[in-house]
């Protein structure tokens, strides 16, 4: 073979830097590629730049090319460009970087079993600590932050004010508005206000009001927990005897208990103005005649329920926030993935447990 | 290579810098000293356009970087690179993501070559490539330090910029840092800029300093030179003597 005795002469001339090392590329894909069992030369004599991109590159193709017992010989190299090139082939490292491979969907069926039943008992844990310390707490009140619980009561509660407003009195204004246009057809738009008044008072009211503070209290518990804990804040707290739960979170949930009945309350109330508005512009009814009219139809039941059951939603939304907040770990991303989770997880058990004490409430009558 | 010149700066009426001016010269490790809070690192942020500029100007490859367009300021940052005090690696991306990534959208280089860089500035910073696949929050502090440099690295930089890059790192450790710093320094045409408390740092890797002090610069030069001036506060830097409680 002549090929096999002939010395081949590739020379590394101008500049060999990242940004335009791909022409270089082709040239050696030409010239030098799948050579085998032969002699090459790199004349490094015009060589005006290189980077450690060069560098790296031409080291890639002399190990492949010792790989296919080719002979390499280096000539006309400067002292910096030698010292360089020893450099980086000294730290060389081939790696084919591999994604990793998809797991047995058995393994992950299980692995995802396992972990739900790891998490579950992980908030078994954090709701027993919680009661451990409530009670604590309860008979060492001093040991209750009352200028927290405050704190987070103004930043839950009454900030919050406006947005339901304004959300509660649309939905109660549209809602009777359709129910007028409905019940017109029987003559029986005036029932319109009693009916509005008792789904409000009883559903929607204390949902949406818990709505809005879940999205607005349990994301920034939990971002505000979790950044904390990044910051190894909790732990710091933890060796110096604080328990986070004291400190943090029975505050929040002490907060989000003593305000969402209020907030339901005021929620109502928007509610009744509402409605009382449809009554007075499209059924023409005076504020007296709205008013008896609610005073006779809808019994204090209604409204009752609606109450009972903010403090509930309450707790729910504490709970989740805090406990997505704890869960934060390692790294920032991990604060964005948990807060989106402690939103979704508020609302979905908000729905829930709404749905079952609208079920209880219906068959037991009140 | 960078000028600085009359620089004030102000927080809320707290002086931090008043009129301070130096050069730092091409292919030199050029250290930046001063007690906490005495605004060494909010002078490093300016240098590296992340602080806005009070008064005064700082210049980096002769151009005012007060005045940079949008393509100027993108063509300076390809040639620094920043190494912060806790690495500040992107924290959604494995270790060797978080180095190629420089790679993948500044050139359009192939990506097993992309991954033969990263891998082998992995190995030069002496990391085990097996930390390649983990994710930064499953490192301690001395190996994002590491892999933030290797970062650092990745764009062969000019200048590259050092906030206390052995603040963290066992003894041996910050030797082997210093040795890669002054060897990269030789291979690559680096300048470095150092902020650093390390005593042994100052003493063999720094080619010249500036203390800050006072919001002034108490002292300018080598290492050699500051013993000699047998100034009490600058000793008090350069040997260890600063004790708590006293």
């Amino acid at each position: 073979m002549l090929l096999g005795i002939a010395m081949i002469n590739f020379d590394i001339n101008g500049t060999w830097e990242k940004y335009s090392l791909n022409e270089k590329i082709v040239l050696l894909e030409k010239n030098i590629k799948n050579i085998k069992n032969n002699k090459i030369s790199f004349n490094f004599e015009k060589l005006e730049k290189i980077d450690s991109s060069g560098i790296i590159l031409l080291i890639q193709y002399i190990f492949e090319l010792k790989k296919n017992n080719c002979k390499i010989e280096i000539i006309n190299i400067s002292k910096k460009h030698q010292k360089m090139l020893d450099f980086y082939t000294l730290n060389y490292e081939k790696h084919s970087y591999k994604k990793e491979t998809k797991k047995n969907i058995f393994y992950t069926m299980t692995q995802y079993i396992v972990d739900f039943y790891k998490k579950f008992l992980g908030f078994l844990y954090f709701v027993g600590r919680l009661n451990f310390y409530l009670f604590y707490s309860l008979c060492k009140p001093s040991k209750i932050r009352f200028k927290a619980v405050i704190y987070h009561i103004e930043v839950a509660g009454f900030r919050i004010i406006p947005i339901v407003a304004i959300t509660m009195l649309l939905i109660s204004f549209v809602t009777a508005y359709q129910g007028a246009l409905q019940l017109e057809a029987f003559g029986l738009s005036l029932q319109i206000v009693e009916m509005t008044t008792m789904s409000m008072f009883r559903e929607f009211a204390p949902f949406i009001a818990a709505i809005i503070v879940a999205g607005r209290s349990a994301s920034s518990y939990t971002a505000q927990i979790g950044a904390m804990k990044i910051t190894d804040e909790i732990d710091a707290m933890r060796t110096m005897g604080f328990a986070p739960d004291i400190y943090l979170i029975l505050p929040r949930v002490f907060a989000l208990v003593i305000i969402m009945p209020l907030i339901v309350f005021f929620a109502d109330m928007v509610c009744l103005l509402g409605e009382f508005l449809l009554a007075k512009f499209y059924l023409s009814m005076s504020f007296s005649e709205f008013i008896t009219r609610i005073y006779n139809y809808v019994e204090i039941r209604h409204f009752l329920l609606g109450m009972l059951k903010a403090p509930l939603f309450g707790l729910i939304i504490a709970i989740i926030g805090c406990y997505r907040g704890l869960q934060v770990k390692g790294s920032t991303s991990s604060i964005g993935m948990l807060t989106t989770k402690s939103v979704v997880d508020s609302i979905l058990w908000l729905i829930v447990v709404n749905s079952i004490i609208s079920y209880l409430s219906i068959t037991i009558g009140f | 290579m960078i000028k600085v010149n009359n620089i004030s700066t102000v927080f809320n009426k707290n002086i931090v810098h008043d009129n301070i001016s130096f050069d730092i010269n091409d292919k030199e490790i050029f250290g930046i000293l001063g007690g906490s809070g005495s605004g060494k690192s909010t002078l490093l942020r300016q240098m590296i356009l992340l602080e806005p500029i009070q008064k005064g100007h700082i210049n980096i490859f002769d151009k005012d970087i007060k005045k940079l367009n949008f393509n100027q300021r993108e063509d300076i940052c390809k040639k620094w690179s920043v190494l912060f005090q806790f690495g500040a690696l992107f924290s959604s991306m494995n270790v060797i993501d978080n180095i190629s990534v420089l790679l993948k959208e500044h050139t359009s280089l192939p990506q097993d070559l992309i991954y033969d860089i990263a891998y082998t500035k992995i190995k030069m910073v002496g990391l085990d490539t097996k930390t390649a696949s983990l994710m930064p929050s499953q490192l301690s502090g001395g190996m994002k330090k590491r892999v933030a440099l290797a970062r650092a690295l990745v764009l062969d930089p000019k200048i590259l910029f050092l906030d206390e890059p052995t603040s963290g790192l066992d003894p041996s450790s910050s030797r082997a840092f210093d040795e890669l710093i002054l060897n990269l320094k030789d291979l690559l045409d680096l300048s470095v800029i150092i902020i650093t408390h390390d005593l042994d740092t100052i003493k063999s890797t720094l080619d010249r300093f500036i203390i800050l002090d006072e919001n002034k610069i108490l002292f300018k030069g080598s290492y050699e030179e500051a013993l000699k001036q047998n100034n009490l506060k600058i000793d008090k830097f350069l040997k260890n003597k600063d004790i708590f409680g006293k």
